[in-house]
């Protein structure tokens, strides 16, 4: 016993891990109830296998830290950060109610973050950012709560949830970005004896307004209106637009069928997405810089034999259109204030096609749904993205394709009758092909000049050579399990094989299961 | 059977859904382009030069791609480009005659349906330039420095160090000029980069804030050919001990100074320039980014324009409440450069008559780079540098420039 605590010891000391997972045994219940990867919160009513009898809830606290560093990082990542975060969840029943809960909140302080001029700077291709490294906090309070409540063969749920965010940069410029996100999802299920099908659709609304302040006097900062593949027009920050809010709406929906023929199980869970949004300046005269559509398909499937197999593949292909608009500023002559009128359709400039897909197949060596011994998962996941930018005569493509197989592995130790140990290593390569960093076309029998620099150069390769470099990934993870209280830690490394850049993380958390 | 149907069904699906997945290659591959015409019109007057030897440029104004073509002997000239708002400038320089041809169509949008008008009316993709032919100015502006330099303690940006070098351009056998009256002043808005630019191919030009003009009888300030006067805008002193210029404007030939202007110095035996409030301020607000700049002299004379200000002093256009403004005449105008930071989202203020396009400096503010004129090979004889005037800046002015203004000895 003394052994394995001194080992934990040394590895919630020493070791630094992945992001933070959700404690056992919620992080378990997946092979429960594989309903609740999804959002159909009528799918709690087939949480009776956990709860039921005498237990009226399950729950679990934890709070936890992360720690990054490494010169291995994408574009908006810093140099180093830190993330203290604390997560609540539970899921209960009151009568016939079957309820979910979560609350979560985390501070982020990060080192010498660059371009980041948006909490999602993947969300749209239009940004508004500058060059200048600064350090960045972000606080994040996330909420959600679920209800599911059986009537007769059909259950009914609703989802709802509410994410804000404050992020702001600490050296000039400075922006200050205010990120919302609500979502609500009716959903409903047929429960059969053996086959269940559910139905959700959802709405969700995100705003983001992000503000730009200068301090120093005498000192010229530039701000970059961004478009896309770094294509980009930049202003002295006293003569630029300083402010910009985004909008988007998002309507999705999804059906699940969840088939248990003996001892199978196979789960498939099929979506459509599709989100307009929009960014405009955050005064009131009508200035465009761009609106965005994206649309989403995509597929869970998870096939169980017992509780030891499971197979599971997931595919989510995005097409997202980016459009600008001509406008010019027009005197209003009611009002005596000069407005942004549009003319014209919204011309396409920006195509992203992007997909993200793995397969993977695990064994475990489980006594009950409870009582594992050890399990493997391997498996593979794709990483596939096109972007295209296009300005008659010029289209812009860049193209990157990662495939990364993957093997875990985890080890169950039991000490004595309350306490359990886990140790996971884990490994895996990313392959990249077809990698094109920046193809330009141009239109055959045109001639054209250019009067400057297009795209950002240092920034689109620095994005670049970070997806599309081979990768080395491996990692510890660590977990004592006493009684109610969990414990994990955990360390995992990323290196770049062709430019022999690594990035570290370690991540330690605390937690109380109830 | 059904439920091996079912998986079968499911996996397929996940498999499939990457087929969806193509590049979107070549968007714009020409079916966004709109064919836009556009007619030169030479003055009568001028009908022996060859209209095919104009170059025309469309320029994007919200990124930086520009076409160029050459028209036909009709003056026609065709281009496939695509929705976008554009400037068209027209020109062309003849060295021997020392004559310049230039048109210009300031901002127009283009959409797929046509050219919008100014009344929101969409017109048949055709534009039609009147060209104006022009001989060189007898004096110009050199060497102009507005970007500002660095703080030698701290290293923040200084501004104090602007200055204008103006210049006899009449080389060898050219006439003495005086520059008693002449004025100098920056046309509004003070930056191209301000979205509402109301004065846009009007005929009559605002003033921002300030206009000074050269004291004298008539005759105290002679400029003879190849002689240049430097005129330090904000403070005619020693800066080597405070900037990274290092420039010794107490020896500029003028300084811009006024008792009510506290943020302007001197050094004693340095000409003041004549100040002229058309605004408010404690300092000439000369733009560090995109000035607009101009020597002119009002055909009725100084003092009679200052005291018409029932007709030069009006609104802005279409407004008729708010902040009055000063107006000159675009005619009275003698010389002029447009500069930039960028051309994109840029707005022209001078007309194509004064200055058919713009300098455009890609160095960093406070770097403490100019523009200056570009000087001609072939007329430098006699020890008397002439230097390009063809009304178009992106020709006459080379930009990022080493500071070597002219200054007394």
């Amino acid at each position: 016993m003394k052994r394995y605590i001194a080992i934990l010891a040394i590895l919630t000391a020493a070791l630094p891990l992945s992001a933070q997972q959700r404690l056992y045994p919620l992080e378990k219940l997946d092979w429960l109830n594989p309903y609740l990867g999804g959002g159909n919160m009528s799918a709690l009513t087939l949480n009776c296998s956990f709860l039921g009898g005498d237990r009226a809830a399950l729950s679990e606290a934890a709070a936890g830290m992360d720690y990054a560093s490494g010169e291995f990082r994408n574009v908006y990542d810093p140099e180093s950060e830190i993330t203290g975060k604390i997560n609540i969840e539970s899921y209960s029943k009151i009568k016939k109610a079957y309820l979910y809960g979560r609350f979560g909140f985390s501070y982020n302080s990060a080192r010498h973050n660059t371009w980041r001029g948006s909490a999602q700077p993947y969300r749209s291709p239009f940004m508004l950012a500058d060059s200048i490294p600064g350090d960045v906090t972000r606080e994040l309070y996330t909420m959600e709560a679920g209800v599911g409540v059986p009537v007769g063969r059909v259950s009914l749920g609703l989802d709802v949830a509410y994410d804000v965010a404050v992020m702001a940069k600490l050296k000039d410029l400075r922006n200050r970005n205010t990120d919302m996100t609500f979502r609500i999802s009716p959903g409903i299920t047929y429960n059969g004896k053996r086959f269940n099908v559910g139905l959700n659709a959802g709405y969700e609304r995100s705003t983001e307004k992000v503000e730009y302040t200068q301090i120093a006097d005498n000192k010229e900062n530039y701000l970059f209106y961004l478009y896309g593949l770094w294509i980009f027009n930049n202003y002295g920050y006293s003569s630029a637009e300083t402010s910009r809010l985004s909008r988007y709406d998002t309507f999705y929906g999804n059906l699940q069928f969840d088939l248990t023929p003996g001892r199978w199980r196979i789960y498939n869970d099929f979506g459509l997405s599709l989100c307009n949004g929009e960014q405009t300046e955050s005064g009131y005269n009508n200035l465009r810089y761009g609106d965005t559509k994206s649309f989403t398909i995509s597929d869970r499937l998870t096939v169980q034999h017992s509780l030891r197999h499971r197979f599971r593949a997931s595919v989510s292909s995005t097409g997202m259109d980016g459009f600008r608009y001509l406008q010019r500023q027009e005197l209003d002559p009611s009002s005596g204030i000069r407005r942004w009128v549009t003319y014209g359709d919204a011309h396409k400039c920006y195509n992203r096609r992007s997909l993200e897909a793995y397969a993977e197949y695990t064994y475990r060596k489980a006594v009950s749904s409870t009582d594992i011994r050890w399990e493997v998962t391997a498996g593979a996941s794709e990483v596939t993205g096109y972007h295209t930018y296009s300005a008659y005569p010029l289209t812009f493509l860049q193209k990157i394709t990662a495939v990364e197989p993957y093997v875990n592995f985890s080890k169950y130790f039991k000490i004595g009758q309350n306490s359990r140990l886990e140790i996971s290593p884990r490994f895996s390569y990313v392959f990249t092909s077809e990698c094109e960093p920046d193809e330009i076309t141009v239109v055959d029998g045109v001639e054209l000049s250019q009067s400057g620099d297009m795209q950002l150069s240092a920034p689109l390769m620095q994005e670049f050579n970070f997806w599309a470099d081979r990768k080395v990934k491996a990692g510890l993870g660590a977990a004592f399990d006493w009684r109610k209280v969990v414990v994990k830690a955990g360390y995992g490394f990323t290196r770049g094989v062709e430019s022999g850049l690594c990035r570290h993380n370690v991540s330690v958390s605390v937690g109380l299961a109830f | 059977m059904k439920k091996i149907f079912t998986v079968l069904a499911s996996a397929a699906l996940v498999l499939a859904a990457p087929s969806c997945l193509k590049p979107e290659q070549g968007e714009s591959g020409g079916k966004d382009a709109v064919k836009l015409t556009v007619q030169l019109n030479m003055p009568e007057s001028e009908a022996e030069i060859d209209i095919r030897t104009i170059d025309v440029k469309i320029q994007s104004k919200t990124l930086p791609i520009a076409f160029k073509a050459n028209p036909d002997a009709s003056g026609k000239v065709e281009f496939n480009v695509a929705p976008d708002k554009y400037d068209i400038i027209a020109s062309k320089y003849f060295e021997t005659t020392r004559i310049s041809v230039n048109g210009l169509c300031n901002e127009f949008l283009l959409t797929e349906s046509g050219i919008v008008g100014q009344d929101g009316g969409v017109s048949k993709p055709e534009i039609s330039i009147d060209l104006s032919v022009a001989l060189p100015s007898p004096i110009v502006i050199r060497e102009f420095f507005y970007h500002g330099s660095t703080t030698l303690e701290g290293g923040v940006g200084y501004q104090k160090d602007q200055y204008i070098e103006i210049y006899n351009n009449t080389g060898l056998g050219g006439r003495t000029y005086y520059l008693d009256s002449l004025c100098i002043a920056a046309i509004y808005p003070y930056n191209s980069t301000t979205q509402n630019n109301a004065w846009l191919n009007a005929d009559t030009l605002a003033l921002a804030q300030i206009y000074w003009m050269i004291p004298g009888t008539g005759k105290t300030y002679p400029l003879q050919p190849g002689e240049s006067a430097v005129i330090a805008c904000k403070a005619a002193v020693d800066h080597s001990g405070r900037a990274t210029s290092g420039l010794h404007l107490e020896k500029a030939h003028f300084g811009c100074y006024d008792e009510i202007l506290s943020g302007h110095e001197k050094s004693a035996g340095v000409p003041s320039l004549e100040c002229n409030m058309v605004g408010q301020g404690t300092a000439w607000a000369l733009s560090i980014h995109s000035p607009a700049l101009v020597l002119f002299r009002p055909e009725m004379g100084v003092d009679a324009y200052r005291q018409d200000a029932e007709h030069w002093e009006k609104y802005e256009p279409g407004k008729s409440a708010g902040t009055k403004y000063w107006y000159i005449a675009k005619e009275w105008i003698i010389d002029g450069v447009e500069c930039y930071d960028t051309p994109v989202g840029a707005l022209k203020r001078l007309p194509a008559s004064i200055d058919a396009s713009y300098a455009c400096m890609t160095s960093p503010h406070y770097s403490g780079k100019c523009i200056s004129r570009r000087r001609l090979e072939m007329a430098d004889d006699g020890g008397i540098a002439v230097y390009a005037d063809t009304n178009n800046s992106q020709e006459d002015f080379l930009t990022d420039q080493v500071l070597a203004p002219r200054l007394k000895q």
